[in-house]
C-alpha cells in the first residue's frame, strides 16, 4: 500500500504542482488485501471517453515508477492490472488509477486526482511536469 | 455506409451487414434516412468475417470472433452471430467495452457480453463470463 500510495502522491505533487484550484489525491483500497505479493503487472484497455495524451503520459510515468521498483511488466505473468483514465466524460478534470487483482479481478486500490491542465502548457510542459513527477 | 454492404435478414427483419459492422435503417428528427450501427443481431448469418477475426473454443465447441461478436460456423460455411459463449477467451476486446465494478469485481461489458481479463499465454486477454 506504500509504495502504491507513494506513486499516487508523487505524480499528484508533480503533475499539479501547477494547478492550485486542484482538490488533493484521494484514494481507498482493500485492508484485507497482502500487496507484498504482487510484482508484476499489465494495463487494462483504455475507455474510449479517457483522453489519449494524458494517458499515455501517465502511463509511461507510472511504468518508470514501477520498473523503478522492481516490478516487472512483460516477461512475467501480470498479477496486477493496471487501469488509467484521464479526463473525458466518465472523469472530467481528474485522473483515476485503479489497480486489480489479476487472479480474483477484485478492486485493490483505487485512487483519484483532481486535474486541470496549467493555462498556457505547452505538450513539453506537460511531459516534463510526468516525468518530474515520477 | 459502403457499398459492398449486403443485407442480412433476421426474423423477417432486414439489416445491414459490412466489415464485421451491422446496420439498421433510421430517420432522424428532420426525416432524413439513415443508417446506424447496432449490435450484431443474434442469428444473423453472413459470409465471411474481416481479416484479423479470431478463433476461441468453450467446451468442445469452436466459435469466430470479430468486433465483439461470436459466431459459429453453419453447415454451408457461413458464419453464424451467437450469444458469447461463457468459458471463450479472446486476445482483442471492441473498442466500446464499458468497465464495470460489480461488489468490487471487475467486468467489461459489450453488448450485454461481459469479459473479464486474464494472463494467458504471456498477454492479457479476455474471457467471456456469467452476467454479475
Amino acid at each position: 500500500v506504500k509504495i502504491l500510495s507513494t506513486i499516487v502522491a508523487l505524480l499528484g505533487i508533480g503533475l499539479f504542482a501547477g494547478c492550485s484550484s486542484a482538490p488533493p489525491p484521494v484514494y481507498d483500497y482493500d485492508q484485507l488485501a497482502d500487496f507484498s505479493k504482487y510484482r508484476s503487472f499489465d494495463w487494462l484497455p483504455v475507455q474510449e471517453s479517457s483522453d489519449a495524451y494524458l494517458t499515455d503520459r501517465l502511463k509511461r510515468a507510472v511504468v518508470m515508477n514501477l520498473t523503478a521498483r522492481g516490478y516487472l511488466q512483460g516477461g512475467a505473468p501480470p498479477t496486477l492490472f493496471i487501469s488509467v483514465k484521464a479526463g473525458g466524460a466518465d472523469a472530467p478534470e481528474a485522473l483515476v488509477l485503479t489497480m486489480v487483482d489479476e487472479d480474483t479481478k477484485r478492486r485493490l486500490w483505487e485512487g483519484s486526482m483532481g486535474f486541470v491542465p496549467p493555462h498556457g502548457a505547452s505538450p513539453n510542459d506537460m511531459d516534463k511536469a510526468c516525468q518530474n513527477a515520477v | 455506409m459502403a457499398v459492398t454492404a449486403i443485407v442480412v435478414s433476421v426474423n423477417n427483419r432486414n439489416y445491414h451487414y459490412d466489415n464485421g459492422v451491422y446496420y439498421e435503417e433510421s430517420t432522424n428528427d428532420s426525416g432524413q434516412k439513415g443508417y446506424v450501427a447496432i449490435p450484431a443481431p443474434i442469428g444473423a448469418k453472413v459470409p465471411s468475417l474481416p481479416e484479423g477475426y479470431e478463433t476461441a473454443k468453450a467446451g468442445s465447441n469452436t466459435y469466430y470472433y470479430y468486433g465483439g461478436v461470436f459466431y459459429t460456423k453453419d453447415t454451408d460455411g457461413k458464419y453464424v452471430v451467437v450469444q458469447g459463449p461463457v468459458g471463450a477467451v479472446v486476445k482483442n476486446m471492441p473498442d466500446g467495452a464499458k468497465e464495470e465494478y460489480h461488489n468490487d469485481i471487475l467486468y467489461y461489458n459489450y453488448n450485454g457480453v461481459y469479459f473479464q481479463p486474464k494472463s494467458a499465454n504471456g498477454a492479457t486477454q479476455f474471457q467471456v463470463v456469467e452476467h454479475p
